[in-house]
């Protein structure tokens, strides 16, 4: 017997519909829903597998993984124990945990220079 | 002791990236239910708050608490929150005792005063004096009242310091009360049960870092967040509740279907916590998943209550028509059962049952 899947897929076509329209989608959370035995199964089998799957290590694994239908994603933090602390389905062309951090490319910029200096000083040195 | 680091120089200093960041706001919206849509504000929140000093007292209480607390949910996200505050005082877990311990709750009253957190564990005692409980010679009720002085807000964590507990119940042989009955001039929030849902504990600290506010209280001073919905509201088995399928014994038919445990006692109607969605032992699950029904651990007096298995109240509207009027009427439905349940409760408490051994072998229908 399955509740509450119907109503979250009709959410999540809704989002879709947004998304397609106006380029912005949204989440269901689903950490904290008082989903009935087998809801969490239904949803699954309704949403399948798609092409892509990524694995994130920061504070534990997070699996981010696209599901049959392009748009919808299939998002499961874990701590470092292997246990779920946060789960969702986000509507979004791609998910904002997978776009690297604007501070990030900054001090990858920095990094990478300072790397170079480095090394060139190393060959007039030689 | 608290320093001027914010918390987010303090996260990468510890090597934790900005996709970490962003996963651990995430995870603190959800323990706060909050919308994911808040992430943002959250990160920007967290990312320039100042750990805030916390002083934790141990009154008259089991330890049981701090074991909740200690055997969280999530190590990293917990020692995370327990990191970002900055535990002066908690005679548990510090490895200072004795007088180096007490100086050191002294220090961090001075130097915060006015600004730090108080939480509180335990009952306290308040008949010859307070005599019946006391730490480094000094009784709870003393220090309760010095510590809560220079407190910016005080936490009660467990039902014996946010309701007086299994030590208030009758005959409350100590005199036995609750952090509110003492103390009248602080904001208090009450993170009530036996103990409370150890994320619950660390969602109220996310809350206090997070927007260095206390949360929005239910009229019991408990987190609408995690309070503000019932155990029954919240059930996977209120379907059968619904359909008026009910467990008459622990191992007849309906209870082998997972059928409604009403009939066995079950308190989920009166009792407001987070169990049904955030369970325990690692979300592993929650006692009605396991057959037995709900205790009512998270309200005043659960334990003067009546029998754990005995039934709230007869519906007194056949069952058909009060699962139509709470469908209809949705959670709603349940507030009602449970604002009426609650007047059961007070008149089962001014008989005062107590449990006995046929109680828990004869089902309640029997009884009745
Ligand atoms: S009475 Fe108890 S078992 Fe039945 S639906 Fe309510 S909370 Fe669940
Ligand atoms: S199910 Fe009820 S008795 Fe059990 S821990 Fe939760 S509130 Fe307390």
């Amino acid at each position: 017997m399955s509740t509450n899947a119907p109503p979250l897929l009709h959410e999540i076509a809704t989002l879709l519909d947004r998304l397609a329209r106006t380029g912005e989608g949204g989440n269901v959370q689903l950490y904290g829903l008082p989903l009935q035995p087998g809801d969490y199964e239904a949803l699954q089998e309704a949403l399948g597998e798609g092409e892509i799957s990524a694995e994130l290590q920061a504070l534990g694994p997070t699996q981010i993984r696209e599901t049959a239908l392009y748009g919808v994603w299939w998002i499961t933090h874990r701590n470092g124990e292997q246990e779920v602390v946060d789960e969702s389905i986000e509507v979004t062309r791609c998910p904002a945990i997978l776009q690297t951090p604007a501070e990030d490319v900054a001090e990858a910029a920095l990094a990478l220079r300072k790397r170079l200096s480095v090394a060139t000083k190393g060959e007039h040195d030689g | 002791m608290a320093d001027e680091h914010s918390l987010g120089e303090l996260l990468r200093e510890q090597g934790i990236s900005r996709r970490g960041f962003l996963k651990f706001c995430g995870a603190m919206a959800s323990l706060m239910a909050l919308p994911s849509s808040m992430v943002p504000a959250i990160a920007a929140a967290l990312e320039k708050a100042q750990r805030p000093s916390v002083i934790w007292l141990s009154f008259q209480e089991c330890t049981g608490c701090t074991e909740s607390l200690t055997r969280s949910h999530s190590p990293t996200l917990e020692s995370l929150i327990l990191n970002a505050i900055s535990l002066d005082y908690h005679h548990t877990l510090q490895a200072a005792s004795g007088e180096a311990a007490e100086a050191a709750r002294e220090a961090a009253m001075k130097q915060f005063f006015g600004k730090y957190l108080l939480v509180v564990d335990g009952s306290i005692p308040t008949k010859d004096g307070g005599v019946y409980s006391t730490i480094a010679g000094i009784s709870n009720l003393d220090m309760l009242h010095e510590a809560a002085k220079g407190a910016a807000a005080i936490v009660a964590v467990g039902t014996c310091a946010a309701f007086g507990g299994l030590p208030h119940a009758s005959p409350n042989p100590t005199g036995a009360v609750a952090v509110s009955d003492i103390i009248k001039d602080k904001p208090i929030i009450n993170v009530s049960g036996c103990p409370p849902i150890p994320v619950v504990i660390t969602g109220v600290l996310a809350h206090y870092l997070t927007f260095g506010t206390i949360p929005e209280l239910d009229d019991l001073g408990r987190p609408k967040s995690f309070y503000g919905e019932s155990i029954h509201d919240r059930c996977y088995r209120r379907p059968f509740y619904d359909q008026g399928k009910f467990a008459k014994t622990f191992d007849d038919e309906g209870a082998r279907n997972g059928w409604c445990l009403f009939e066995l006692g079950c308190k989920g109607p009166t009792t407001f916590n987070a169990c049904a969605t955030t369970k325990w032992n690692q979300g592993t699950s929650f006692p009605i998943e396991s057959g037995h029904g709900c205790l009512g651990c998270s309200e005043p007096d659960f334990w003067d209550a009546g029998s754990f298995y005995q039934a709230l109240s007869t519906p007194i509207t056949p069952v058909g028509r009060a699962a139509a009027v709470a469908a209809a009427a949705g959670i709603v439905g349940g507030a009602a059962i449970a604002m009426h349940n609650r007047h059961t409760k007070a008149a089962a408490k001014t008989a005062h049952q107590t449990v006995t051994i046929d109680d828990l072998e004869k089902p309640s229908g029997e009884a009745k």
